[in-house]
């Protein structure tokens, strides 16, 4: 009987506990700004930044891009989120389409960003950029062998290919931009020539470098800043980027950034965090611990990016990433690239 | 019987918005998944499927098998440490397989080094490299079921079936094995219905499922109506899956009326019967635990020089203990009374709106968390509203982005584990023993506490470690359902993982082990010997 | 005033199949103990499971004390831990998890704990178990759970006790002995029970009023020596004992059958009826002219049955004390001495 009683008491504790801890509302204290972001690495100090700077503190929820704007779209005008953060293009313009953003005029982000970064309707902003090339093994691969992504198509590449699925977001992205650039039929076309090769299809862009170097595949095609890491732990690492499309189009760039939802409570320090992020000051500290290419053009690339020379991006608005992304997708199923 | 059919309607309201997806059309996304993919997806998610019960069927009632009914090196070890798998999440289990046995992972390096460049092994990326994973991530469930069967009438009767003139091995599948089917059927059917859920591991493999059409479409087609059609398919597979067993089923009944006193010891074996016995579990465990772990323990020592430990650790376990003990209690409270209603009233309908309720396990867990963002964000509107008319004032958001909706959403997902296991344990104590209290005056209520909750002890508690173990893995859900600033270890690994921040995700992982390790050690303890009356 | 009456009861468990039991009327005084008997299947658990709530009926009402506790047309029914009636159950269902001291004290959560206590090894004294109060129910024999059931179901003094199959799970001796023993029990507390058997000889030692059920219906219920010498239908007659039907007709003289003439009292002339007669009334002589041979001989121990092969070709049974020998072949004559002549209409 005591210990039943005990068990009573240890739920009704339990219980208790579980209440207080649903029932914790924090209390309001400084500005604050909230960020709902999909992005969740290498912005922790430039947000340190931030609040050190005009003492407005950074409430942030991680979480995926589709689900984290579906809690957006049911939180409604209610919604905490002041900002909303994500990384793909695609996902921006989605985001955008769904109208959770509210459009911000601000001279200090236009001239930071450039214009092929950042959505034409002034709803999001381009914060970082990634591009997304043709990676080889330094041992196999003379690199003047290499040229365009179409070129990975040649049938000298026969089995010697790493891709990640078609499900991939930036492989949608860079599929959609392609048919921005080459329409449709001409996409498909490409893809075919990859797919013909039979690529061996490996999940994780660091698991594909990692394939390139053991002599899996000798090449692949990979965000920069995943062999950037690898090069910061191992100088040897012999993989190696090759710009593409340099004669043509120009590599295929991407971006993470965000936008101000069209309820945030604070919406004018919202805009102050987005202007404060495309500053050179935090611009410099993306891309010292992300390793990714700051979108501002004046500051600083990281010592290893920086060591692979300049590169002619693709200039084509990173928002045709979303416009075109559901048709990318069918695109790659239709050539079954898996 | 009211409060079960309430329990059962509220947990089946996401399960409803995913339906209700079909309101909207999404005809074209249709025709072209018909056109490129579909049958594909079937057979793979088919496939998967099968594959996954039956090698969780095979391993887990096996190992459970050999550790009740025979001794051999190591026994006492394995019959609790062969559950420690499930404290492991799948992707950690995934990831250090393929980081292991992958091309350019050190087995296959040293292959090549030794048997020179020509060594071509199959590729581990495919239908059956995610099999085997998931045989091996999710065969606790069939073994924990498998075991508290056996433990519980196993032994005696074998004695039973060999005093018939049945051998050893006949005894087993024609006796036992049937008996202890409603517990086998339970972990089974939960293996099964994680295969079908899981996106994590069939996207680091690169294999193709329904749940991994589900993500493409919604990600790379920005169509989340389609997604969720789809994901009703999902349910469907599911639903017929259980219809099917209960058809198989027909009018059988599982129940003992005499129970045999414990204490039956197993066989003992020798020579190299016991060497194989003690292989097979070292195998298993070694593939399914130290190996994951071992590579974790790994990546955790090249931050050692860094030293770059999460600092926020400590909030980090204390906010998982507290979510994944409120789950526990609160989703075993809630299948312990669905499951005694349906006893209760053991009509065909009851029982399918039971196992109704419980479909949610074989949903991907981010369709879930989006099906149950849509009544809960609903509610909040009613009551803003509701506020406003008798306060005056509008009202912050209450529900959405609480505790409490990670905790339905926790309800939603899991109700299946608890239900499933606690059913199975309450199949077993015989109908008579319900009439014989209530014939002593003692009301329901009283006599499932006195008489069902004793009786079910260890059903119970592997229920509680269960959904323990699976809240404290779980991703999707908390992520997009939580407070603002509430984390869990799980959400912090993946924070790192996703960025392929494997050395400093590595601590954390190895805390979800050792917060899973913890109710799994209780349990063990707590129903290893009998403290009263026979078990 | 009876204890419990049941009133046009009638239960079916599925639709489009013959019910359980129907039209089943019938009720048991303050102290008295009914047997329900009948083969398996003809319903009388499902009338023990009625009376104690586990069933709920479609017809009739059932009525335990002055209160209605089932009523098909009134939708009323009382739960079965709130009609106070015990229940001994085949199987026992003795809770594995407790003590025997636990589980009789199952049904006494509403009285003090020393009262409880007191309760407890009072009932345990009565079916004389005391001394083991702290075993578990696999620790001890089939009679001694079957004791502990019974404790445990006259524990917290139910005005009616149900018994179903109670002693069915023990051997032959341990059978005897326990229903002497729960029918010194059940007398001495002044329980009123119903008890459900298929065994017409249980029912006979132990009840003091027989219901015979067949195919969910009631065919009679009366005391046992009237069920058996005057059984209402060849049923009954049949199932409660051995017996032969001889055809007959009515005559002025009596019913003419080829074994004698029997008195008449009830049918007009003419009738042709089927009379019942028990091994025990029949008697026969060794006589070289005799009508009859017999057949075959069984010996039972104390008495010694014999098949008797009539001149019509028709076989009636005989009982004769062991002490007596024939064999088969001799001729005899065959005398029946009826107390009491039990006819049915030929059909």
């Amino acid at each position: 009987m005591r210990s039943r009683a005990f068990t009573l008491r240890l739920g009704l504790a339990v219980i208790g506990s579980v209440a207080l801890f649903l029932g914790v509302a924090p209390a309001p204290a400084a500005e604050e700004v909230v960020l709902y972001t999909a992005r969740h690495y290498g912005q922790e100090k430039a947000f340190d930044a931030f609040t050190q700077k005009t003492g407005i503190q950074i409430k942030t929820l991680n979480g995926e891009a589709g689900p984290l704007l579906e809690r957006l779209k049911a939180e409604g005008e209610r919604s905490p989120a002041d900002v909303f953060f994500t990384v793909d293009a695609g996902n921006l313009w989605n985001a955008a389409r769904a109208g959770v953003f509210a459009p911000v005029t601000s001279a200090e982000l236009t001239k930071n960003v450039p214009a092929h970064l950042r959505d034409p309707e002034h709803r999001w902003f381009g914060l970082t950029m990634r591009a997304r090339t043709i990676m080889y093994n330094t041992k196999k691969v003379n690199p003047a062998d290499l040229s365009t992504y179409e070129a990975l198509g040649e049938p000298r590449w026969k089995g010697r290919l790493c891709l990640r699925s078609s499900g991939y977001i930036y492989n949608q992205s860079l599929l959609a931009t392609m048919i921005k650039r080459h329409g449709e039929p001409r996409a498909e076309q490409i893809v075919k020539g990859w797919v013909a090769n039979q690529p061996t299809i490996i999940s994780g862009d660091t698991k594909i470098l990692e394939a390139i170097a053991a002599g899996q595949c000798d090449v692949g095609l990979t965000n920069t800043y995943y062999l950037a890491r690898l090069l910061a732990k191992d100088p040897n690492f012999p993989v190696a980027p090759l710009w593409a499309n340099q004669a043509t189009t120009g590599t295929h760039v991407n971006v993470s950034g965000g936008g101000v939802t069209a309820h945030a409570k604070n919406r004018a320090g919202a805009i102050k965090l987005l202007e404060f992020l495309s500053t050179l000051e935090a611009q410099q500290m993306f891309a010292d611990t992300s390793m990714e290419f700051p979108v501002n053009p004046k500051a600083e690339i990281h010592a290893i990016v920086r060591s692979w020379g300049p590169f002619k991006q693709d200039d084509v608005n990173v928002a045709a990433a979303g416009e075109f992304q559901a048709a990318a997708t069918r695109l790659a199923d239709r050539a079954g690239y898996k | 019987m009211l409060a079960a059919s309430a329990i059962a309607l509220a947990v089946a309201v996401p399960l409803l918005v995913v339906g209700a997806a079909w309101r909207h059309p999404a005809g074209d996304v249709w025709r072209h998944l018909w056109d490129t993919q579909l049958a594909g997806l079937l057979v793979n998610t088919l496939g998967l499927a099968a594959a996954v019960g039956v090698g969780t069927l095979v391993v887990g009632t096996g190992l459970a098998w050999l550790v009740v009914a025979y001794r051999f090196p190591g026994r006492r070890v394995f019959e609790w440490a062969l559950v420690l798998p499930l404290a492991v999440p799948a992707y950690v289990i995934g990831f250090a397989f393929l980081g292991m046995f992958d091309f350019s992972g050190p087995v296959q390096s040293a292959l090549r080094r030794a048997l020179g460049d020509g060594l071509r092994v199959p590729d581990l990326r495919s239908g059956w490299g995610v099999a085997l994973v998931m045989t091996l991530v999710f065969y606790p469930y069939v073994y924990l079921l498998a075991r508290s069967a056996f433990r519980e009438h196993g032994l005696a009767t074998l004695e039973t079936a060999r005093s018939l003139g049945h051998s050893r091995r006949r005894a087993f599948f024609e006796i036992v094995l049937p008996m202890a089917r409603p517990s086998l059927v339970a972990g089974v059917s939960l293996a099964v219905m994680e295969a079908l859920a899981d996106f994590g591991t069939v996207s680091t493999f690169g294999y193709r499922t329904l749940t991994e059409a589900i993500y493409r479409v919604w990600n790379g087609m920005f169509d989340r109506v389609a997604a969720t059609q789809l994901a009703s398919l999902l349910l469907l597979l599911a639903l017929a899956l259980l219809v099917l067993e209960r058809a198989l089923r027909g009018r059988r009944r599982f129940t003992q009326s005499q129970r045999r006193g414990g204490g039956v010891e197993g066989a003992r074996l020798r020579g190299w019967r016991a060497r194989v016995a003690t292989g097979a579990c070292l195998a298993v465990l070694g593939l399914a635990f130290v190996l994951p772990v071992g590579q974790l323990l790994l990546w955790a020592g090249e931050l050692v020089g860094g030293a770059r430990v999460p600092r926020n650790l400590p909030g980090l376990l204390g906010s998982t203990f507290v979510l994944a003990g409120a789950a526990a209690l609160s989703i075993c409270a809630l299948g312990l009374i669905l499951a005694y209603a349906v006893r209760l009233h053991p009509s065909p309908g009851a029982r399918f709106v039971a196992q109704l309720s419980s479909m949610g396990y074989a949903l991907p867990g981010a369709v879930i968390a989006v099906g149950v963002l849509a009544p809960i964000a609903w509610l909040d509107g009613v009551l803003h509203d509701v506020a406003k008319l008798v306060l005056g004032r509008p009202l912050d958001l209450l529900l959405t982005g609480s505790a409490g909706a990670v905790l339905f959403a926790y309800a939603v997902r899991f109700l299946a584990v608890g239900y499933q296991t606690i059913d199975a344990g309450l199949a077993r104590i015989p109908p008579s023993f319900d009439e014989a209290a209530r014939s002593l005056g003692v009301r329901l209520g009283s006599t499932l506490r006195r008489v069902h909750l004793p009786l079910m002890r260890g059903g119970l508690l592997t229920a509680a470690i269960m959904v323990w173990v699976e809240t404290m893995k779980e991703l999707p859900a908390t992520l997009l359902l939580r407070p603002l600033g509430l984390k869990t270890l799980a959400i912090e690994v993946w924070e790192l993982t996703s960025e392929s921040r494997w050395a400093e995700a590595a601590l954390p992982a190895i805390a979800i082990v050792l917060v899973g390790l913890f109710p799994l050690m209780l349990t063990t303890h707590l129903t290893a010997g009998p403290p009263h009356g026979p078990r | 005033m009876s204890l419990v009456s049941l009133t046009d009861v009638g239960k079916r468990y599925r639709r489009r199949q013959a019910p359980a039991v129907s039209g089943l009327s019938f009720s048991v005084g303050h102290g008295e103990i009914l047997a329900l008997l009948g083969p398996s299947g003809c319903g009388k658990t499902t009338t023990l499971r009625l009376i104690a709530g586990f069933e709920t009926p479609d017809e009739g009402t059932i009525t335990i004390g002055d209160r209605v506790v089932a009523d098909a047309t009134r939708d009323v029914l009382v739960p079965p831990e709130a009609r106070g009636v015990g229940v001994v159950f085949q199987d026992y269902a003795l809770f594995p998890h407790l003590t025997v001291e636990e589980n009789v004290a199952f049904g006494l959560h509403r009285l003090a704990r020393p009262a409880r206590q007191g309760r407890v090894r009072e009932v345990l004294r009565l079916v004389d178990l005391e001394a083991l109060l702290r075993r578990y129910p696999h620790e001890l024999s089939g009679g001694q759970q079957q004791r502990v059931a019974l404790a445990r179901a006259l524990a917290p003094s139910p005005a009616l006790l149900l018994l179903d199959e109670p002693f069915s799970n023990l051997d032959a001796d341990l059978r005897n002995q326990m229903r002497e023993e729960v029918e010194h029990v059940l007398r001495s507390t002044g329980t009123t029970a119903i008890f459900v058997t298929h065994d017409q000889e249980e029912a006979f030692t132990i009840a003091d009023r027989v219901g015979v059920l067949a195919a969910g219906r009631l065919e009679q219920i009366a005391a046992p020596e009237v069920v058996y010498h005057q059984p209402a239908t060849t049923f009954v007659a049949g199932f409660v004992g051995a017996a032969d039907f001889l055809p007959g007709e009515v005559t002025a003289a009596g019913i003419v059958t080829e074994v004698g003439v029997f008195p008449n009292a009830e049918w007009p002339l003419g009738q042709k009826v089927d009379v019942m007669i028990r091994p025990d009334d029949v008697t026969f002589v060794v006589c070289a002219d005799g009508a009859a041979t017999i057949l075959k001989r069984s010996f039972r121990g104390s008495e010694t049955l014999y098949g008797l092969a009539l001149p019509s070709g028709r076989l009636l049974f005989s009982s004769q004390p062991s002490a007596a020998e024939f064999t088969a072949g001799q001729r005899v004559r065959v005398d029946v001495h009826a107390l009491h002549v039990v006819t049915f209409s030929a059909s």
